[in-house]
C-alpha cells in the first residue's frame, strides 16, 4: 500500500533526528577538535584536510611531554583535564568545596602516578579511574568524619562564642606565627608549608620539594621545636 | 578554576621531573613470573619428589588439579598487574575464576575418591599443619615480592588487586607444595590447603591493602 504523506514534517523526522545526533556528537568533548597550530578550541565542523588534533590526541601528546618533564606542556595538560575531573567529582559530591578537594587530590595523584600512564593509550580512562578513586576516598572520609562528629547544639555554640578569641588577638597571634615562620631556615619553612599548611603526605611533599622523606621529617621536627620555643616566648612576653 | 587549584597546577608543573614510563602489564608480569618460575623449578629439581609426582600424573584428576593450581597462580598475578593500571579493564579480576574452580573441583573429586576407597575414619585435624606452614611461608614470600612491585603504582581497586595477589601467591605456594608432599589428597589435606589459601588472600586484602593505602 502506498503511504500518503500527511505532514511533510513527520516525513522529515528521521533525517532531522540524524542531524541532531550528528550535532550532539560534534559538541561532545570526545570529538572536539583543536587546531594544531594554536591549540585553541574550535568546532569539529571544519576543514578536514587540516588534520586537526583531537582532544584525546592532544592529551596523549601532553601526557608524554609531562612524563618527559616539560613544565609548560604539563601545566597545559593539568589545566585541560581539570574541567573533565571536575565533572567526575561533581557526580559524587554535590558540595562544590568537596568536589574541588577531589579535583586537587586527583591532580596530586596524577602527578605521583604519571609513570603509570602507558604511552599510546587514551588518557581519559586513565584520568577517570584516578578521579573516581579519589572521589570515593573523599566519600569514605566524609562518612568516617560524620561518624565521629556530634552535631552542634545551641549551648555548644554559645560556649564557643564565649571563648572565641577576639579579632585583635587573632591578628596578633597570626603576626607572631608569620614572624616565627619567617625566622626558620628555608628548608624548615618549606617542610612546614608542605606538611602542615598544605597537609601533603610525606611522599607528596617529597615529590613536590625534591627533598628526601627523611630530610623532610628532620626539617619538620626542628622547625616545630623552634616554632614552639619562639611562640612560647611570645606568650610569656 | 579556583585560585588554589591554579596554584597547585603551577606548583606541580614546576616540580615536574622526568619519569620512566611503567612497562605494560604483560611485560611486567613476565619480569616477575619468569624468575619466580625459575626459582620454583630450581627448588623442585633440587629438593622435590619429582618421581612420585610424575607417576601420579597418570591420574588425570591429579594432573588437572596441579595444572589448575599453577594456572590460578599465574593468571591471578597477571590479572592483579592488569587491573593495577588505571583505565585498564576491571574484567581481568574474573580471569582466575575458571582455573580456581577447576583446582577446587579436582581437589574435591580426589577427596571424594579417597573417602569412597578408605571410608570415613577419625582424621587428625592438625595432621597437615606442615602443609599450612609451607603454603603460608612460600605464599608470603611471593606476596612480599608482588607488594614490592605494586607499592608505588596502585591508585584504585586496592581490595581487588591485593586479593588477587594473595590468591596468586597462595596457589603458587600450593603448586610448589605438591612436589614436597606425598601425592594424593585426603579431606584434611584439602581443607588445610584451602584454609591456607583463604588466609593468605584475607591477610593480603587487609594488611597488604592497608600497607599500600598508607603509602
Amino acid at each position: 500500500m502506498n503511504s500518503v504523506p500527511l505532514n511533510p514534517a513527520i516525513d522529515a523526522l528521521p533525517a532531522m533526528m540524524k542531524l541532531a545526533q550528528r550535532a550532539r556528537q560534534s559538541i561532545s568533548p570526545w570529538s572536539t577538535r583543536l587546531t594544531p597550530s594554536t591549540g585553541a578550541w574550535c568546532s569539529s565542523v571544519q576543514d578536514e584536510t587540516a588534520s586537526p588534533e583531537t582532544q584525546s590526541e592532544r592529551w596523549q601528546r601532553l601526557m608524554v611531554a609531562a612524563q618527559n618533564a616539560e613544565p609548560r606542556a604539563y601545566a597545559d595538560l593539568l589545566r585541560d583535564v581539570t574541567p573533565f575531573i571536575r565533572v567526575i567529582a561533581r557526580r559524587y559530591h554535590a558540595d562544590a568545596g568537596l568536589a574541588e578537594d577531589v579535583v586537587q587530590e586527583t591532580l596530586i595523584s596524577i602527578h605521583r602516578m604519571r609513570h603509570t600512564y602507558e604511552r599510546g593509550r587514551a588518557v581519559e580512562p586513565w584520568i577517570a579511574t584516578i578521579a573516581k578513586a579519589r572521589a570515593i576516598d573523599m566519600l569514605r572520609s566524609k562518612v568516617r568524619r560524620a561518624r565521629h562528629e556530634t552535631p552542634e547544639n545551641a549551648d555548644h555554640a554559645a560556649t564557643v562564642a564565649d571563648h572565641a578569641p577576639s579579632v585583635e588577638s587573632t591578628l596578633i597571634s597570626q603576626a607572631s606565627v608569620a614572624d616565627a615562620l619567617a625566622s626558620l631556615s628555608p628548608a624548615q619553612r618549606e617542610a612546614v608549608r608542605l606538611l602542615k599548611i598544605e597537609e601533603l603526605s610525606l611522599r607528596e611533599a617529597s615529590d613536590a620539594s625534591g627533598l628526601s622523606i627523611q630530610a623532610l621529617k628532620s626539617s619538620l621536627h626542628r622547625a616545630m621545636l623552634s616554632l614552639r620555643d619562639m611562640l612560647k616566648d611570645e606568650r610569656n612576653v | 578554576m579556583s585560585e588554589t587549584t591554579d596554584k597547585l597546577i603551577e606548583r606541580l608543573s614546576g616540580d615536574a621531573k622526568p619519569v620512566r614510563p611503567q612497562l605494560p602489564p604483560f611485560a611486567r608480569s613476565l619480569l616477575i613470573l619468569v624468575p619466580l618460575l625459575i626459582a620454583m623449578m630450581s627448588a623442585i629439581i633440587m629438593r622435590g619428589d619429582t618421581t612420585s609426582v610424575m607417576l601420579q600424573m597418570a591420574n588425570p584428576v591429579f594432573t588437572l588439579g596441579l595444572m589448575a593450581s599453577l594456572a590460578t597462580g599465574l593468571i591471578a598475578i597477571v590479572a592483579a598487574l592488569y587491573i593495577s593500571v588505571p583505565g585498564r579493564a576491571g574484567n581481568w579480576a574474573w580471569a582466575p575464576v575458571i582455573p580456581a574452580l577447576a583446582w577446587f573441583s579436582a581437589g574435591f573429586w580426589e577427596c571424594a575418591t579417597y573417602v569412597s576407597d578408605n571410608g570415613i575414619h577419625d582424621y587428625d585435624v592438625f595432621a597437615s599443619m606442615n602443609c599450612f606452614m609451607f603454603i603460608g611461608l612460600t605464599g608470603t614470600a611471593i606476596a612480599l615480592l608482588l607488594f614490592a612491585v605494586l607499592r608505588n603504582s596502585v591508585v584504585s581497586n586496592l581490595f581487588g588487586i591485593t586479593a588477587l595477589c594473595g590468591l596468586g601467591a597462595a596457589t603458587l605456594g600450593n603448586t610448589l607444595l605438591t612436589f614436597f608432599h606425598p601425592p594424593g589428597t585426603n579431606p584434611v589435606d584439602f581443607i588445610t590447603h584451602l584454609t591456607a589459601v583463604t588466609a593468605l588472600v584475607t591477610y593480603m586484602a587487609t594488611l597488604g591493602r592497608a600497607a599500600i593505602a598508607g603509602r
